[in-house]
């Protein structure tokens, strides 16, 4: 059932899924600033979207589905930029907060093992066993039927207990 | 073995799931979504309707598909106008487009002419087959079983214009298709069919034979009482039936069954007189 959303219903799906969906880019990009960027624009757009009288069915699946398509077009447009030129630019580091990072960045270990699961089978274990969305938001959001959804979280489990048994055995 | 394996997945989703944002971080974006929504109010408009929001109302749906089959319905009628016997869409020719023609002709001098009409197209198209060759047997049976049966339609027609005493409009409709048959000659003879031009009541009024019923002799059209009809003009000098063709216009006449009853061979017949009967007939039109 499709509904329209008013802005606090919106802000209490920031509140809910924001660190999700900035999970979702992270595991896409390996690039926290960026994924933080992303999180960002998605909420924008799909307040954009929705502000305007638009009905969204699941929001929730919506709004990775709008990340996905920026992570896609960050992809395209991707170009390297020094960190001289963007001072010169006027760019500001800002406040070091390197101790932060270190509590924050566990998720390096994860990162390391579902790296090795290659993109296919990262993207859908890391939506279905972390974000936990159903096997039908996953198949929303990547556009694509369920039954192949199902069939990449197998095999994604399957190489999971190699890489398992792999390690065990260094 | 199984239980290690379902640590170590489960240390990989917590070790995932412990990827987040910072509370700053996340308030920050939370306030810099606040701005954005307060720039970007909801919109007063109703939600934009689909493009497609044909379908979204039953009865809707129902006319679109209507007017589809009524284009795609006019299309092919449009086309098959044009097709020839052994085409893909002369049936639709034949039995709906002019099916369809003759459901919304009514009256005997309307029909009689669709008839002609008709008459006309099927030896146009036996013109145009046998030009390119491509006259089949079985196109020539279909085109002739067609012309007699519109022959025999047109007949029945023009008999009963002039049962309804409208002598004038029999004899110009007879005229009409015997100048039709005239100009297809050709077509007439290709199907092996031109005594049509001798025995449709166009070339009985045109080779002008004659023939009188007295007596019953052929079956008479139903009459209302006491009154006399010509169904086709001129007189006999004769009192009894006259079988063999002779020069002159014809002359049916009929009468009622009181006057049948007591009608005898000596019933004055030539009393009808006609004589305007040269002026109806032009003299093209004699044989």
């Amino acid at each position: 059932m499709k509904a329209r959303v008013d802005q606090n219903q919106f802000l209490e799906a920031y509140n809910q899924y924001a660190d999700a969906i900035f999970r979702h880019c992270y595991y896409k990009t390996s690039d926290r600033e960026k994924s933080k960027d992303i999180m960002q624009d998605t909420f924008t757009k799909a307040w954009e979207y929705v502000s305007s009288g638009k009905e969204v069915e699941n929001l929730r699946a919506f709004l990775y589905r709008i990340a996905n398509n920026l992570i896609i077009d960050g992809f395209r447009k991707k170009k390297s930029v020094s960190l001289d030129d963007l001072q010169d630019e006027g760019f500001d580091p800002g406040v070091d907060k390197t101790d932060e990072m270190i509590n924050i960045m566990d998720g390096k270990l994860a990162l390391g093992i579902l790296d090795q699961l290659g993109e296919q089978y990262r993207e859908v274990i890391v939506m279905r066993f972390v974000e936990e969305l159903s096997v039908k938001e996953i198949a929303e959001v990547l556009n694509e039927r369920e039954n192949n959804i199902s069939v990449r979280l197998h095999r994604g489990l399957e190489k999971l207990k190699e890489i398992f048994n792999h390690e065990q055995q260094s | 073995m199984n239980n290690n394996h379902k640590e170590f997945n489960k240390k990989i989703i917590d070790d995932a799931r412990s990827v987040r944002l910072t509370a700053g971080e996340k308030a920050e974006g939370r306030n810099d979504l606040v701005k954005f929504m307060n720039t970007h109010p909801v919109s007063d408009a109703k939600a934009v309707k689909s493009p497609y929001f044909l379908t979204s109302s039953l009865w809707i749906r129902s006319g679109a598909v209507a007017v589809l089959l009524i284009v795609i319905m006019g299309g092919t009628a449009f086309a098959a106008q044009k097709a020839l016997p052994g085409d893909v869409l002369y049936p639709v020719k034949i039995h709906f487009n002019e099916g369809l023609a003759s459901l919304f002709t009514f009256g005997a001098s309307n029909n009689a002419k669709l008839n002609q009409d008709e008459i006309a197209e099927r030896l146009q198209e036996t013109e145009v087959l046998s030009a390119e060759g491509r006259l089949s047997p079985q196109a020539k049976a279909e085109l002739t079983a067609s012309l007699l049966t519109n022959t025999q339609d047109f007949d029945q027609h023009v008999a009963e214009i002039a049962a309804a005493s409208d002598t004038p409009e029999a004899v110009s409709l007879a005229e009409g298709l015997s100048a039709t048959l005239k100009l297809h000659l050709q077509a007439l003879q290709t199907l092996g069919i031109e005594k049509l031009l001798d025995t449709t009541s166009a070339s009985s009024t045109a080779t002008t034979t004659v023939s009188t019923n007295i007596q019953g002799t052929s079956t008479p059209p139903q009459f209302p009482k006491k009154k006399r009809h010509v169904v086709m003009s001129v007189s006999s000098s004769s009192t009894s039936t006259i079988t063999e063709p002779i020069q002159g216009p014809v002359i049916r006449i009929f009468l009622s069954p009181e006057e049948n009853a007591s009608a005898s061979a000596t019933v004055p017949v030539p009393t009808v007189v006609i004589p305007p009967i040269s002026i109806i007939l032009p003299p093209s039109l004699h044989l």
